[in-house]
């Protein structure tokens, strides 16, 4: 009898019954979170949780981001800039006061992604309720850009701010893709002494730009 | 009402002062209290070390000596003990009829706080003056729900004042047979505990059970500090009974 | 090779813990901490006991018909191109895993937290086959370099300070002597990432299986679970089989349980739910994902309603920084993989009984564990079920010296307590040598032991009964 089989009839054994029987519904799992807010309130949430796990949040809504990134972009003069294949990035990447940055291809060999001084992509969701991003590398090719940098800016569109966790679970589009991604704040451990070090294996700083 | 007060073999060998003043606060709140000579044990010690086989002879004796009393209540000045009739219903799971009058004096049964609260005691007779820890006993505690009746009642003795440690839920160590087959861990969670009580400069430390104040006894005595063990019914019923 | 301490030593192991104090005010600090932090995050959850029964009704109900969600589970990971391997004992996995690293090439393999690869003793098969293999979890990663099994579930070594891990760090990694947090940290980020970069599989463990979807849920804080498990070729992921739930609906309450539970978070700073194995050339991602369905006993623990909520554990640790045993011993005293109180419970039921025999009873008992658990196990009444197959059970456990002794003094006791005249016959002659010859008996087991620490109490001159009757009482 293979493993497969064996575990299987283990398990049926164990719980005194044989294959075939029909299995009721699971237990109902409602909405655990609330969905009263609006989409003022719910960026504003989205602002203040973020902020408190120690991202930062710019507000580009007039100009898809242009003035926060040239900011951010100017404040930590990066050699190497990874970017992820979204439109919103695209349009940055172009404009002239950007242009000639040392941008990477979205196709990008993984050297030059393990290298890259930061990265740029964008956020298909948010969930207002723990200041998080949903990224769907279905909709996005943003994996590596968003994870190997120490600094990673996201482009989050304001009319995908959702209000919570359950919200989000059921708006991620099924089939599922290969990876879905929620990312709440940069990288951190306690591991050495309870001390709280901010940027480990995943980016030492978050900033989201809403557009 | 009629009660018969569950002394527990405890209160009966080492600490006869606790049934006197039990018996004397419930009567205090309108109580016909009997006792049973024939007493022994609630079986708590056989179940949690794992025989609870030898629990069910005296678990059944506890039954039956409770149905021929007459009593309405089982009124035990004990957490773990109040907590150990509980669980006599699971002891007969393969046995209904002893099931059905398991439940029925489960459902009859109480720690000593609870019952005076629920009997309308709002002002304990006893005085006594001093600062006062309290500390939960874990079964009175999580298997009972008993945290604000002991701490209410307290506070109404006149002169006593009652302070809060942190660590007032926290396990005090003793834990049956654990405190003599694992003594320096027993210790060493009693210690923390101490630390706590000796930093609070308390005169008393309290609990509502029996074992626990022995055991945190034994060590604040060993560690040479001043803070005296008392029971919860040695407080709230102090000046109205002879000790001994 | 990192050992555990022997389990049925536990006794002596809880004595030598208590003797190290540097380590004991690092478990308090830790322990401390993840406390208050849990109590905070439950301040601001007020329907946390209605997402516990949720929890548990969900996990019961899995449970209950594992067999199914385990088929549907194999069914749409296989759909999305994924490979499910069954292991049903650590043999089978470590044989499973091996032939995956060998298959991938030279490089090194690198392990995202895994207690289930723990459990199995991964590490030390790869070492016997000459694999290099990598924790990349920084806790982790500290008691790989020092030779040392983890000691608390969610932070490795935090029985360590930093002056101890800069020194190890010194001497292993190259770093300065005194090295600060913050450069111990970057420089395990540099050094790992190499290993990242080099590496031909990744294993991982996952918190949940999705049978919905075929898909697996991995919480994180540091990003290493996400390396793991885009950076390499291949990844591998160790699943006990408790880990299925139905739906990806059911991830609702349950990431709202589990990060708050453990370390006082609303939600860790990364989530992975993976479904497949990227599916073109261009995408980011595995080309290939494994996952191993883990038995190893876990099966057994279904036969009966009080044993199977053992498996309703979500790993959280919660029960680990409350109870007061573990908060004076910490990890390693329990010579097992899970330690504290549900690795009392746990470990006996994977382990032969006859030798976890001495964790049930590493307990007082007190019950704070079953007030915290986020999926509700009762896990004191877990302890008694095992307490009472140690003692009155027909499994034979080793007669350690004493143990004969014990079971003829219960037995005695409780013939005498079920017959009041005898009781009174016996206290009364205990009273009797206890005025005499008290000194000479607190001498002897069991007083003997009660005297270290502690003044032992002397018995009432009269009983409670007697007393009532001098005052005219029936």
């Amino acid at each position: 009898m293979n493993a497969r089989d064996s575990i299987l009839g283990a398990v049926r054994q164990h719980l005194g019954r044989t294959t075939g029987a029909a299995v009721p519904a699971p237990p109902p799992v409602p909405l655990l979170g609330s969905l009263d807010l609006d989409a003022g309130a719910r960026l504003k949430q989205f602002g203040e949780r973020l902020t408190a796990v120690g991202g930062h949040l710019h507000l580009g809504l007039d100009d898809g981001g242009l003035d926060a990134v040239q900011q951010l972009l100017a404040r930590y003069a990066p050699k190497s800039i990874a970017r992820s294949d979204a439109p919103t990035v695209s349009l940055l990447r172009l404009h002239p006061s950007l242009r000639t940055l040392g941008w990477l291809e979205p196709d990008a060999t993984r050297d030059e992604l393990f290298s890259a001084d930061l990265g740029v992509t964008a956020a298909q969701w948010a969930i207002a309720e723990t200041g998080t991003l949903v990224l769907d590398m279905a909709q996005e090719r943003h994996r590596l850009a968003s994870l190997l940098p120490p600094v990673h800016i996201a482009l989050l569109p304001h009319a995908r701010i959702l209000a919570n966790l359950g919200e989000a679970l059921k708006t991620i589009g099924r089939p599922l893709p290969p990876t879905i991604t929620f990312v709440t704040g940069p990288s951190r451990t306690a591991d050495i002494e309870l001390q709280l070090v901010v940027g480990v294996h995943g980016p030492r700083e978050l900033h989201v730009v809403v557009v | 009402m009629r009660v018969s007060l569950f002394v527990t073999c405890l209160v009966d060998q080492c600490w006869p002062s606790i049934g006197l003043a039990a018996a004397k606060l419930l009567e205090h709140t309108g109580c016909e209290v009997i006792t049973d000579r024939d007493q022994t044990c609630c079986g708590q010690p056989f179940c949690n070390s794992g025989y609870p086989r030898l629990a069910e002879p005296l678990a059944k004796k506890v039954i039956d000596a409770f149905e021929r009393s007459g009593a309405e209540a089982l009124i035990a000045p004990s957490g773990s003990c109040a907590a150990q009739v509980h669980h006599y219903p699971g002891l007969f799971a393969a046995e209904p009829a002893w099931l059905e009058r398991a439940e029925r004096l489960a459902a009859r049964t109480f720690e000593l706080s609870q019952f005076l609260v629920q009997r309308g005691m709002q002002k304990a007779p006893g005085s006594f003056v001093g600062r006062v820890a309290w500390h939960d006993a874990c079964h009175g505690l999580r298997d009972l729900g008993v945290r604000d009746e002991p701490r209410a009642l307290l506070r109404t003795v006149a002169g006593l004042e009652l302070v809060e440690i942190a660590a007032a839920e926290a396990c005090c160590g003793f834990g049956g047979t654990f405190a003599v087959k694992l003594p320096e861990l027993s210790v060493a969670i009693a210690d923390h505990k101490i630390d706590q009580v000796e930093r609070a400069a308390v005169d008393v430390l309290a609990s509502g059970d029996a074992s626990c104040l022995l055991h945190l006894r034994g060590r604040l005595e060993r560690r040479g500090l001043p803070v005296r063990t008392m029971h919860l019914a040695e407080l709230l019923a102090h000046g109205l009974y002879e000790d001994r | 090779m990192a050992e555990h301490l022997p389990m049925e030593q536990f006794p002596a192991n809880a004595r030598a813990a208590l003797n190290d104090g540097p380590q004991r005010q690092a478990l308090r600090a830790a322990t401390n901490l993840f406390d208050e932090r849990r109590a905070t995050a439950l301040a601001t959850a007020p329907d946390w006991q209605s997402w516990r029964e949720t929890a548990r009704a969900v996990k019961d109900h899995t449970l209950l018909h594992l067999d199914h969600y385990l088929e549907q589970f194999e069914r749409n990971a296989i759909a999305r191109g994924a490979h499910v391997h069954w292991a049903t004992d650590a043999a089978d996995a470590v044989r499973i895993l091996l032939d995956l690293a060998r298959a991938a090439g030279k490089g090194p393999v690198v392990k995202s937290k895994s207690m289930t690869t723990e459990e199995v003793r991964l590490n030390e098969a790869f070492e016997h086959a000459g694999i290099e293999a990598v924790e990349t979890d920084l806790g982790e990663w500290i008691q790989q370099l020092a030779g040392e099994v983890p000691f608390h579930i969610v932070v490795p070594a935090i029985h360590k300070s930093r002056g101890q891990i800069a020194k190890l760090f010194a001497e292993k990694v190259g770093t300065a002597p005194d090295a600060d947090a913050k450069t111990l940290t970057a420089a395990a980020r540099e050094k790992l990432r190499v290993k990242f970069a080099q590496a031909g599989l990744g294993i991982s463990g996952a918190n949940f299986a999705i049978a919905e979807t075929g898909s697996l849920l991995i919480l994180e804080n540091e990003g290493n679970v996400r390396l793991t498990t885009s950076v390499v070729r291949v990844h591998a992921a160790l699943v006990g089989i408790e880990k299925m739930l139905p739906r990806v609906a059911d991830l609702d309450v349950f990431l709202r349980l589990l990060p708050r539970s453990g370390t006082g978070q609303a939600l860790t700073t990364y989530q992975s739910l993976l479904t497949g194995p990227k599916t073109a050339s261009g995408d980011e991602g595995p080309d290939e994902l494994h996952v191993v369905l883990l038995d190893n006993g876990r099966s057994r623990m279904l036969a009966q309603e009080i044993t199977r909520q053992s498996l309703a554990c979500i790993r959280c640790g919660a029960c680990l920084n409350v109870c007061p045993v573990y908060q004076q011993v910490g990890g390693h005293a329990y010579g097992s993989v899970y330690p504290g109180p549900i690795g009392a419970v746990v470990t006996p039921q994977l382990v032969p009984l006859a030798r976890a025999a001495q964790l049930p009873f590493a307990s007082t008992l007190c019950g704070a564990c079953r007030d915290v658990c986020p999926v509700k196990i009762d896990i004191p009444a877990l302890l008694l079920h095992l307490r009472q197959q140690v003692r009155e059970g027909s499994v034979a456990v080793p007669a350690a010296q004493g143990r004969f002794f014990e079971r003829l003094t219960m037995r005695l006791a409780a013939f005498v307590m079920q017959r009041p005249r005898l009781y009174r016959f016996a206290t009364a002659l205990a009273r009797l040598l206890d005025r005499f010859a008290g000194p000479l008996l607190h001498r002897l087991p069991p007083l003997s032991k009660w005297r270290q620490g502690r003044t032992v109490p002397r018995l009432g001159k009269r009983d409670f009964h007697t007393l009532w009757r001098e005052r005219g009482r029936k």
